[in-house]
């Protein structure tokens, strides 16, 4: 009597033994090996959350109000204490009430608009800044022209001097990112995350963006699963500021 | 300097012109017959990480060879009728290295000016523009002396431009061209309200005849900008190589070249999401001075 159980095994043992042989061939490995080799990895590395976190939408197509909010819980039980939201569509902007109606409702986070401040909750965890191309380069040009306009919308007299004073200092790096962080609300990413697969940084506040580690997603990472990956990829990364 | 040179090193900034390999000419054919990007930026990375991995003995050899390796990709650029090629040749955050490595680069740099404006042949042949883009004030002045030379020397060339930044970083050229903007407007040159875009565009380093990169590239497998045309690259078409840059070949230009082309048109729509500006302004070079023309739109 053919012992029916055992040829199944020994097909089986036989077709897995093929299938490591041409993986070896080829140089591919299997799949838990895979596993194994990232498990190992990942424990020489040690997570970093990046403390802002921006996304650059590269396509309309893929800007989705359900997932936007959901990225925000994500963002807050990771422990992300910024979200930068780029939308050089307008599509973002258009929906911001019901943005802030979710921050109000579910989300603990504080609301920015192009640098406006919508909400702000008591205890909050996370500040959220939803961005449109007028935070482009228009806000660099906005942020020289101030440099003169403080003189004309003053009349104090003292706060006239003193800002005449400043007039002539020179304009310096420094000088500029506080005023782009003071007027826009504009501070430099850690990470940002090109979703959509269009190539390009789309405008995004150019001056923000000296040391901003890029990573290109095709969709927006809303779980917290897809957020964490994106976490780790970002905790590989080897950051020297210019050594 | 290094001795036993090969004859590639020996040939300085123009790698001598042979005839292309076939597999060179053809793919080079093929990929013309599409758009080429008229202004590449390059952020020249990995050097040093290529001396550790071919034990070179010092960062410097890196260096050097990274310098061999830009020689002939400007030349497989001039091949394919990539007019103007911008190159980060070195950051101001870079003198936080080791004394022995920015006095070495330096020391290179100066070696690699001064066999430029000794070759005068090539010059007059190539008529490759140069340009130097940075804070110059930081750098000795007989450096300074060296890229002033060049640039007189070069100024009338049409035959293509390359521009060296060195030392440069973006926040310290916007700033600068803020300042410029500035004085214009103490001196009463200009007003307040007439500040735009295009007059930042005018003012920054890449105001002097140079135009934005239709195309961005970054060896070594880092995924950042690190400071370098940020202004510049907002809309532009950004692509990062793993390859470090010594070993940036033929191939991986061809594979840029061809991801822009697939890119161009969705890359075109995004920055034509600007608005775009009634006066647009250039600056006038005379001598030492410098002047805002206005050009209505």
């Amino acid at each position: 009597m053919l012992d029916v159980a055992g040829i199944c095994v020994a097909a089986v043992r036989a077709v897995y033994w093929l299938v490591m042989l041409v993986c070896n061939f080829l140089g591919y490995s299997p799949l838990w090996a895979q596993i194994a080799m990232k498990n190992r990895k990942m424990e020489n590395v040690k997570i970093r959350i990046p403390a802002h976190l921006a996304v650059c939408f590269t396509e309309s197509r893929l800007i989705d109000l359900t997932e936007v909010i959901q990225i925000m819980d994500s963002c807050v039980a990771a422990g992300i204490r910024q979200l930068s939201l780029y939308d050089p569509f307008g599509e973002l902007v258009s929906q911001i009430g019901q943005i802030e109606q979710a921050c109000r409702l579910f989300t603990r986070a504080d609301l920015f608009c192009d640098g406006k401040r919508l909400h702000s909750s008591g205890l909050t965890n996370l500040q959220v800044n939803v961005l449109s191309r007028k935070m482009g380069k228009s806000a660099l040009v906005e942020a020289c022209k101030m440099k003169f306009f403080s003189k004309r919308h003053t009349a104090h007299k003292s706060i006239l001097c003193f800002q005449l004073c400043r007039e002539e200092d020179e304009i310096t790096v420094d000088r500029v990112s506080k005023t782009l962080e003071d007027k826009f609300h504009l501070s430099d990413p850690d990470f940002l995350l090109q979703v959509g697969n269009v190539p390009t940084l789309c405008g995004y506040p150019p001056w923000n963006l000296r040391i901003t580690e890029f990573l290109q997603t095709p969709r927006l990472p809303c779980s917290r699963r897809a957020l964490d990956c994106c976490v780790e990829a970002f905790s590989q990364r080897d950051i020297r500021v210019g050594k | 300097m290094a001795s036993n040179l090969t004859a590639d090193e020996e040939a300085g900034w123009f790698v001598s012109q042979k005839e292309q390999p076939w597999w060179q000419w053809l793919l080079r054919r093929f990929i013309a017959s599409g758009p080429i990007p008229r202004h590449v930026a390059f952020v020249m990375d990995g050097n040093r990480r290529f001396a550790k991995n071919k034990n070179l003995g010092s960062v410097i050899k890196g260096h050097e060879k990274g310098f061999v390796q830009l020689a002939k990709i400007l030349d497989w650029c001039s091949r394919f009728g990539i007019r103007e090629i911008t190159v980060y040749a070195f950051s101001i955050e870079n003198f936080k290295r080791s004394e022995d490595e920015v006095g070495g680069l330096m020391r290179l740099a100066e070696e690699k000016f001064q066999k430029l404006l000794n070759d005068s042949e090539k010059l007059d042949e190539k008529r490759i523009c140069f340009r130097f883009y940075g804070n110059r004030t930081l750098l000795s002045a007989r450096l300074q002396k060296l890229m002033s030379d060049i640039e007189g020397r070069t100024e009338k060339f049409e035959g293509g431009r390359l521009n060296v930044c060195m030392p440069y970083t973006s926040r310290d050229e916007i700033s600068r061209s803020f300042e410029t903007i500035r004085t214009h407007v103490k001196e009463g040159k200009l007003n307040v309200e007439d500040i735009n875009e295009s007059m930042i565009d005018a003012c920054l380093d890449s105001g002097c005849g140079g135009t934005p990169p239709d195309l961005f590239i970054r060896t070594s497998g880092e995924h950042r900008l690190s400071d370098f045309m940020m202004w510049q690259a907002a809309d532009t078409h950004v692509y990062f190589d793993s390859v470090l840059w010594p070993e940036f070949g033929y191939y991986n230009l061809c594979k840029a070249i061809l991801n822009y082309q697939y890119y161009r048109s969705t890359v075109s729509k995004m920055s034509s999401l600007n608005v775009s500006e009634e006066t647009t302004w250039k600056m006038n070079f005379r001598g030492n001075d410098r002047d805002l023309i206005s050009v209505k739109s």
